[in-house]
Formats: structure tokens, C-alpha cells, sequence
């Protein structure tokens, strides 16, 4: 009878998310306290993966740790990741990662800054560990590590180690008798946990529509690149359960740089108060509610050219797409018709076929047979990425186009299930007359990597030492299929550093050019230093051969390691460097 | 007793209120009958099939990339198979589909194949659809379901590969047809999340 009502209550108060053992882990993506991307289902390869929740300043939990490690260093080199998640309102990532100096804690802390995933895990406790089963990706145990700690308690060791036998059941194939285990640790406040009821309020047609509009819909409307539009609310409805797993795996919106690392003028990432309400709103069940449905009214012109007519339209020639498969860097050169230098101050690719043209990257320069791609470059001049409505060159600066020079267009496509031909054009804007400043351009690369074959990380780096006091503008980081992570970083001459961009989300398949939102002061003598980190293993679903090693190639099957930045010298009077220090 | 309806409470408890555990329509199951329109207008009854060797059935939406990057081998496979006592469908049970936009898509993709419209997602709650491009390899001398899951490895979210390494539809049938047992019987299929109220315990 007491296990009946016990039962009964324990069915009453069950959150809308008490994951129990049995129950699935819906994919994530979360950076970790050092800003690190980690991805559940990446550990697909594993025989086990271990979440142990973390919390700052909770005893228990710091007294765990040392288990946690022994555990570790038990199953060592037996594909089990060990993992922990703070879901914590209080702890930020500076504060994790100090406190986990302080305990020498080097385990990766991801760190869920909205709180939905520790929502959708049910977390309730510190030190609460889950046991997840990446077959399945089902939880095969949860709770306590074991059985020596309690509040302000301690034994000298303990007598049950539940995870250790549940990771020793997995391992050996046997049942487990312990699925779960009250866990003894600090409460995890999650203010939206329980809150379903008034999830359902969230507004349609006042938050969620024009969140929509004014984060997707440049890309998902008809005729975009997005594969469906987002027009009218049965589409959001239908697509619910999508929109909530690409939020929580980090792919859309199409943003990969650390949010806590600079800002960018051109950042088209979600708040994390959007994220929320959207999760939260789909989770509550996608309600239509009272009101118009703005995705439905919106009718926008989406007019040709962004800035206006251009002073030159450069047309790119044709490229035929087939249905499916992966096709190949395309290197397109087009020689200048103009028989005049002119000052270049903004530029605009517009896609013939928005369906599967993915990137567009433009360098301008000389046709040079002698050189690898036959091409010499001199400066970027600009691309496209989807939804990007052209790049007008910071104030007063701009790049000469001379009239002997060429265009190299490097085009990206990705095949969406139908045959498309592709016909873009570029649109360039003069200046009347020579502009104050030299946009000027430059490409960190360094061709002298083998990244080995099955390297889940593999890094390289190239580096430059600015000649004369700048700004900087843009950075850009390319590479291809294997590329995972990628950063710049200013040494300045008095030794410090400074991140100016880390993007540990790379995906190829989006060829962003991150703008600052205030331009960088760099004084002759900073060592600007890109690395790139790339993914070659078969866990990398890109990879088109993870059996190979891999060099320098301009094809996508082959790598780079290639950062484009613009800056424009500060002239020898200025006083922006002293102020920037 | 006590034991009984503990267990059966769990069981309730867990399918009604857990999101997470969901007992999928898995190999060994048996589909039960059901009869469609096709985005066309005609009329399939499942068990009319009860002729053929296997019958497939691929579950399709509209706006998925994976789906439409599948296609061409789904349509391999029926080549490959042509005058072999086959039956391929595809059935789609998408809320935000209805027949006149499903039939715009095979129009626009050149899918020649039936696709079932599942407009009361009675199939899709009964089989519990997960994601699109999932495929349901059937023995239609029991209607167990022999596979279901990817096509093959070759697509991924917003990734392909040039070719595939693992074919496990094709391999499934293959073995079928030999009179073997399949050895691959289940692959996670990669593909849109289908939104079935119905499902979610809503």
C-alpha cells in the first residue's frame, strides 16, 4: 500500500521532464566552461557516456569529484566519456572555470546557459549522474555516484558504487539490478521547469511569430535557401519538434562564434531569452492562440540589389547543379571589363539559384597560370553567405580594383534534391573618388599540415606579425569538410592576449565573415595568431574518407588552414592606438 | 498483486507521462491493415500487397532536406528491383502537409512514387514515426516489419557523402529475398522530426 500511494504522489509531482531510466536523451550541443563544443550525440562511438551535474559551492559535489576521477581513471581507454553539466542560474562560465581551477577539476563542464537542457534532463540535484547508453541514447541508470556522501556527511569509503556496476553491467552485457538512486545534492533552481501551464501563454502571433521574421525568415521563405518557408503558422506547427532540436544542437540559427568572446556587428544568433520562449513554446505544444498570424501576412519584395543599382554588374558564369551528391569547389575567374582603376566601396552577390548556392567567396587579383589555382590573389572582395544582403567596407575605406586585375569567384553548392543551374551576379560600388583609406586585405594561411587520419582534434596554426598600427574590421575562417574549431588571437607587444574570435562550432557549410562591431585596435608589433582544429574521424559525419591523411588542397576533400582579415593602417598621427590601451 | 499494479502503474505512468520512452514499431512487430489515398487520388490497402515479395515503405515530408537527397537511391533501389515482386510507397504523415502540397513536391522533385497521405496521422501514431526518411522494409507473409531505419549512411544533417559505405535497406533486402536472415535490423534514421500530437501526449 505505501509503495501504491507513494507511486500516486510520485506520479502527481513528476515534472513535465523526469527522466528516468528507460527514458531518451534528446540531442545537444553545449560549450564547456574553457569553450569547448561538446555534442551528445557525437559520443555515439562510446560504450558509455557519464553526465555527472555540477554546481558550484556545493559540498557535495566537490566531494564527488575525486570519485569522478577515480572512475575516470578506471575505465580509461574504455570509450567512456566523462562528462559534467551545470545548469546552475548562478555559476557563469568564468566563475566555473575558476572554481574548477581552484579543485582541479579538469573534466569538461558544459555549461547550459539557458537552462533547457537541464530542463529536458529533469535535473533536480548537484551531483546527480546519469548513465546514458549512446546505442540508444537511453538513460541506464540515474542518480547518486554512490553511496559515501550526505549533507555535511562523509564515510571513510563507499559500500554501493552504483555507477561504477551500472557502467560495469554495460560493459559486460549484464543486467543491472540498481537502475536508480535518490541523489544527495545542492537543488538546482530551474525557474521554467515545471512551468508547462504558462508556456501556453506564450503569444504566437506577439513573441513567436515575429522572433521568426525577424531571425529565419530571410533564408526560410520561398525560394530562399531555407528547404521550407516559413509562412504561415501550420508550417511552424509541423516543423515544432525540428526547430526545437535545431536550437538545442546549435544549427540554426547559422551562428558559430562563442557568444562570450567579442561582439560582431553581423551576429544573427538567438538571446538566450528567445531560445527560451521558442523551446518553451513548442514544448508547451506549439499553441496557436489568439491573435493574426504575421508569418502569414508578411509579403515582402525582396528587391534585387540590397544597396541600389550597382555601378558594375560582373555576371558569373553558369554552373549547372545535379539533384543530389557532393559537389566540388567551383573556381570561377572573370576578367575586369573596365579599362579604368576604380575604389571599391561595397559589393553584393546575389544568387542565381538561392536553393543551392551555399557560399560565394571573391578575391580579386591576376590570372597567373604559373601559380597552384592559376590565380594571384590580392585582396578578398567579399562573398555571400545566406541571408548576407551584401558588405559595404567600413567608413572612408575602400580596395582598388585596377583595370588589368580579374575576379576569382569561389563557389560553394550544396545539392537539395533537385537539378538547378546556377547563374549569380556580383554588384560593385564605386567611389566618386579615391577614399581616405586602403581597405586592405590579407590571407593568414599555412599549407603545412597533415592532419592524420582518424584525428578527432588536430590543430595547426599560422601566424603574422603586424607591420604598422590598425584596425581591424573582419575575420574570416575557412576551411572544409573536416574543419571543427577555429581562432584568432592578438599577442600584444606587452605580452598580453586577447581572443578576438573563436568559433568552436565550425561548420564549412557556412562561410561567415565575422565583422566586429568596433573595430580592433592592433599596434605594429601584435602577433596575430589563427589556429584551425580539424575533425578527420569517422565520428566527423562530413568526412568524405576519415582513412586518409590530409593536406593543403583547394578542393573540399582536402583541407585549409586560412583566415582572411581586413584592417586599414592607422595613420603614423593617429592617436587611436594610445587610446586603445 | 501489489506488484502487479505497481508495475502496470509504472508502465502507464511511463508511457503517458515520460516523454522519452516511446515503444517504437520495431522489427518483429506486425504492421496492421490500413488503407490510404495516395497524393494522387488512389486507393491503397496495405494488405493488397499480400502478393508481393516486400513491401517498402519510406516515410516522406515536404522541406526536408534529407528526404529530398534520398530520393534518387529510393528510386535506385526500385530500379534495381524492377519485375522483382516489390512493392516501394511512401507515406506521409506531416501535419503541415496535405495532398495538394505533397503533390506540388513530387511534381518539383520528380518523386514517382505512391505517397500515401496520411492526413489523420493514424499510420504515423500507429507505426510512432519518429523522423522522416525512415524506411519500413515489410514481409507481407506476416506483415512483421524485417528493418527500419536509414536507407544507407550516406546523408547527414546538412552533410553528405559522396557515396555510401553501409546500405542497409538494400543489404535488408537482399537477404530477404535470399531467404536469410537480416543482420542489420534497426539504424537510427537520420531525417525531420514528424510532430505527431497524438504521440507526444498531447
Amino acid at each position: 500500500m505505501r509503495v501504491f500511494s507513494f507511486l500516486v504522489l510520485f506520479m502527481a509531482s513528476v515534472s513535465a521532464a523526469a527522466l528516468a531510466p528507460g527514458d531518451r536523451v534528446d540531442n545537444f550541443k553545449l560549450l564547456d566552461h574553457t569553450g569547448k563544443m561538446h555534442e551528445l550525440h557525437y559520443l555515439s562511438d562510446m560504450k558509455a557516456v557519464v553526465l555527472l551535474v555540477h554546481g558550484n559551492g556545493c559540498p557535495i559535489a566537490r566531494n564527488a569529484l575525486h570519485t569522478y576521477k577515480e572512475l575516470q581513471a578506471k575505465y580509461q581507454d574504455q570509450d567512456v566519456a566523462f562528462l559534467m553539466i551545470n545548469s546552475n542560474l548562478q555559476d557563469t562560465r568564468k566563475r566555473i572555470a575558476k572554481e574548477a581551477e581552484e579543485f582541479g577539476n579538469d573534466f569538461p563542464i558544459l555549461v547550459d546557459d539557458t537552462q533547457l537542457i537541464g530542463e529536458s534532463l529533469g535535473i533536480e540535484r548537484t551531483a546527480d549522474t546519469y548513465v546514458i547508453d549512446p546505442k540508444t541514447w537511453k538513460i541506464v541508470y540515474r542518480g547518486a555516484l554512490d553511496d559515501r556522501l550526505g549533507y555535511e556527511t562523509q564515510k571513510f569509503s563507499a559500500t554501493k558504487t552504483y555507477v561504477d556496476d551500472a557502467l560495469a553491467s554495460m560493459l559486460n552485457g549484464t543486467e543491472l539490478a540498481v537502475t536508480s538512486v535518490e541523489a544527495k545534492g545542492c537543488l538546482v533552481n530551474l525557474p521554467e521547469a515545471d512551468r508547462r501551464e504558462a508556456h501556453k501563454k506564450i503569444s504566437y502571433a506577439d513573441d513567436i511569430a515575429p522572433m521568426l521574421l525577424e531571425n529565419c525568415v530571410a533564408c526560410h521563405h520561398e525560394g530562399g535557401i531555407g528547404p521550407f518557408a516559413m509562412n504561415e503558422y501550420n508550417m511552424i506547427k509541423g516543423f515544432a519538434p525540428m526547430i526545437r532540436e535545431v536550437v538545442r544542437t546549435k544549427r540554426m540559427p547559422p551562428w558559430h562564434a562563442d557568444p562570450h568572446i567579442g561582439e560582431y556587428a553581423n551576429d544573427r544568433s538567438l538571446s538566450d531569452q528567445d531560445a527560451q520562449k521558442l523551446v518553451h513554446w513548442i514544448e508547451a505544444g506549439a499553441l496557436r492562440g489568439q491573435g493574426p498570424d504575421p508569418l502569414a501576412e508578411y509579403a515582402h519584395e525582396f528587391p534585387e540589389w540590397a544597396m541600389g543599382k550597382p555601378d558594375l554588374i560582373i555576371d558569373i558564369p553558369a554552373t549547372d547543379v545535379p539533384a543530389t551528391g557532393v559537389v566540388d569547389y567551383k573556381y570561377i575567374n572573370v576578367k575586369n571589363p573596365l579599362d579604368k582603376d576604380v575604389w571599391v566601396r561595397a559589393v553584393e552577390v546575389i544568387p542565381g539559384s538561392r536553393e543551392v548556392l551555399h557560399h560565394v567567396i571573391t578575391t580579386v587579383g591576376y590570372e597567373n597560370p604559373q601559380t597552384r589555382n592559376g590565380f594571384q590573389s590580392v585582396s578578398g572582395m567579399g562573398g555571400y553567405v545566406p541571408g548576407a544582403k551584401g558588405e559595404v567596407f567600413p567608413e572612408d575605406t575602400g580596395i582598388l580594383l585596377k583595370a588589368g586585375m580579374s575576379f576569382q569567384f569561389q563557389m560553394h553548392y550544396t545539392t537539395y534534391g533537385k537539378e538547378a543551374t546556377d547563374a549569380s551576379k556580383m554588384g560593385l560600388y564605386f567611389y566618386d573618388e579615391k577614399p581616405k583609406y586602403v581597405l586592405e586585405g590579407r590571407f593568414m594561411l599555412n599549407p603545412r599540415f597533415k592532419i592524420p587520419a582518424g584525428a578527432k582534434d588536430y590543430s595547426s596554426q599560422a601566424s603574422w606579425t603586424v607591420d604598422k598600427d590598425l584596425e581591424l574590421y573582419t575575420l574570416l575562417p575557412h576551411s572544409h569538410f573536416r574543419g571543427k574549431a577555429s581562432d584568432f588571437i592578438a599577442v600584444y607587444p606587452d605580452g598580453t592576449e586577447e581572443v578576438l574570435l573563436s568559433v568552436p562550432n565550425y561548420d564549412f557549410n557556412w562561410q561567415t565573415t565575422y565583422h566586429l562591431a568596433e573595430p580592433k585596435i592592433l599596434p605594429a608589433g601584435t602577433k596575430l595568431v589563427h589556429h584551425t582544429t580539424w575533425d578527420n574521424s569517422a565520428q566527423n559525419p562530413a568526412n568524405p574518407d576519415p582513412t586518409i591523411d590530409v593536406t593543403w588542397g583547394e578542393q573540399s576533400w582536402e583541407e585549409m588552414l586560412f583566415g582572411a582579415i581586413k584592417y586599414r593602417y592607422l595613420p603614423e598621427d593617429s592617436d587611436k592606438v594610445s587610446q586603445a590601451n | 498483486m501489489l506488484k502487479k499494479i505497481v508495475s502496470m502503474l509504472s508502465i502507464l505512468f511511463l508511457t503517458n507521462f515520460c516523454c522519452g520512452l516511446v515503444l517504437a514499431a520495431a522489427p518483429g512487430d506486425v504492421v496492421e491493415n490500413f488503407t490510404l489515398n495516395d497524393h494522387q487520388g488512389n486507393k491503397h490497402e496495405l494488405y493488397q500487397y499480400a502478393d508481393k515479395d516486400l513491401v517498402l515503405l519510406f516515410v516522406q515530408g515536404n522541406g526536408c532536406p534529407i528526404v529530398r537527397n534520398a530520393l534518387h537511391t529510393y528510386a535506385d533501389l526500385r530500379d534495381q528491383y524492377k519485375g522483382k515482386n516489390v512493392a516501394f510507397l511512401m507515406i506521409n504523415s506531416n501535419l503541415q502537409d496535405d495532398q495538394k502540397r505533397i503533390a506540388k513536391e513530387a511534381t518539383e522533385f520528380k518523386i514517382n512514387f505512391p505517397i500515401l497521405v496520411d492526413a489523420e496521422q493514424s499510420v504515423g501514431e500507429k507505426l510512432r514515426f519518429e523522423r522522416t526518411a525512415d524506411v519500413f522494409v515489410i514481409n507481407p507473409r506476416n506483415w512483421r516489419i524485417e528493418y527500419r531505419g536509414a536507407l544507407d549512411d550516406r546523408l547527414g544533417y546538412e552533410t553528405q557523402k559522396f557515396s555510401a559505405t553501409k546500405n542497409y535497406v538494400a543489404d535488408a533486402m537482399a537477404s530477404l529475398l535470399a531467404g536469410q536472415e537480416v543482420k542489420v535490423k534497426a539504424v537510427e534514421a537520420k531525417g525531420c522530426l514528424v510532430n505527431i500530437p497524438a504521440l507526444a501526449g498531447g
